[in-house]
């Protein structure tokens, strides 16, 4: 573990409020639709409400993402091929990145689980299941060929979904236990300590 | 009289089905779902609230889905005649038969809620939770028993 304290740290803003509670809303969220899906009542009134909820959520931070702090914007961590390759490169070494803001793996990682929740919404809302009584609210607007497949779609994306959360997760214990990087208290606090100047 | 008309419109061809080739038996089934599907199609609105509570129309729906649910299609889900053996003809899972008897409490669970129905249907604040509990049972079977 690295000494936090010594003379050649600082501590920088790295998160903003927006961003901070849209990630601890989302796991909230995202915990609630995953697990009434899975496990709610047959009328899954709730897990529509949470998938709303998320839908919202999302649209903030599509919002924030042109409009938010230099972190919170998509083009400052849309990185190319050679500057993801470069950074997967120093992954392994047992020192902290001190990346500020997402580093190029993780700002690959948030525009995947991006997307792969605004296909979890869209599919949601297209679904008929053919029970009349959780049909999305825009299934009656496509064709039945649209509306099954959703179903399935919607399926297969919440596995995806629940991996790519065991992947983030993992990819913070990694931080923490093999490069000595904690990065959970900036994205409560929004500070970040770091080396260097 | 209906219901008996529609129980032997059912039940004969049923019973002959079992008889006859896969196709005709998966046919038979998607069909008889169909007629379900059918019913659910005016009382699901109505509960929802999409379509002018009516209660002739609901009492109609709901004598006929009471009915139909009477009918015993387990002639009908003869074995052959899964995903497996019939790829994308059709979508009941093997699990039909691996867990038949998990399947066969799904089923009761579809004909209790569909013979509340007719007590259900007289007014839209009765007909909301029994249509919840109709489409609750078909929602229970599908998740394991019919494929995505």
């Amino acid at each position: 573990m690295r000494d936090t304290t010594s003379p050649k740290t600082r501590t920088v803003k790295v998160w903003d409020p927006v961003v901070r509670s849209f990630h601890w809303l989302l796991v909230l969220a995202f915990a609630g639709a995953w697990g009434l899906g899975k496990w709610g009542p047959n009328q899954m009134t709730w897990h529509f409400y949470f998938g709303y909820f998320i839908a919202g959520l999302v649209g903030v931070r599509l919002i924030w993402g042109f409009v938010g702090t230099r972190n919170a914007r998509f083009s400052s961590f849309l990185f190319g091929p050679g500057k993801t390759l470069a950074y997967l490169r120093h992954l392994p070494s047992r020192e902290p990145s001190n990346w500020i803001g997402h580093n190029p793996m993780g700002g690959w990682s948030v525009f995947i689980i991006l997307g792969l929740l605004i296909a979890q919404i869209a599919t949601g809302l297209m679904s008929d299941p053919k029970d009349y009584i959780n049909v999305g609210p825009l299934a009656q607007y496509v064709p039945d060929s649209i509306s099954d497949l959703s179903v399935k779609l919607h399926n297969i994306i919440s596995t995806l979904l629940l991996i790519v959360v065991g992947v983030h997760i993992s990819a913070i214990l990694f931080y923490k236990r093999w490069k000595g990087e904690n990065l959970v208290t900036p994205m409560i606090t929004g500070k970040k300590v770091v080396e260097g100047d | 009289m209906r219901k008996t008309l529609l129980a032997l419109c059912f039940a004969l061809p049923a019973g002959m089905v079992a008889a006859q080739s896969p196709e005709d038996a998966v046919k038979a089934r998607q069909g008889y779902f169909e007629m379900l599907g059918a019913q659910m199609a005016v009382l699901a609105p109505m509960a929802q609230g999409k379509m002018e509570f009516d209660a002739a129309k609901a009492k109609v729906a709901a004598d006929n889905i009471a009915a139909l649910a009477k009918v015993d299609v387990s002639p009908l889900f003869m074995p052959g005649t899964s995903t497996d053996d019939l790829g994308d003809k059709t979508r009941a899972l093997p699990a039909i038969w691996e867990k038949s008897d998990d399947f066969t409490a799904k089923a009761t669970g579809l004909h209790e809620a569909a013979a509340a129905m007719p007590a259900a249907a007289g007014s839209l604040e009765t007909l909301q939770p029994a249509v919840g509990k109709l489409g609750g049972a078909c929602k229970a079977c599908h998740d394991d028993f019919r494929a995505k």
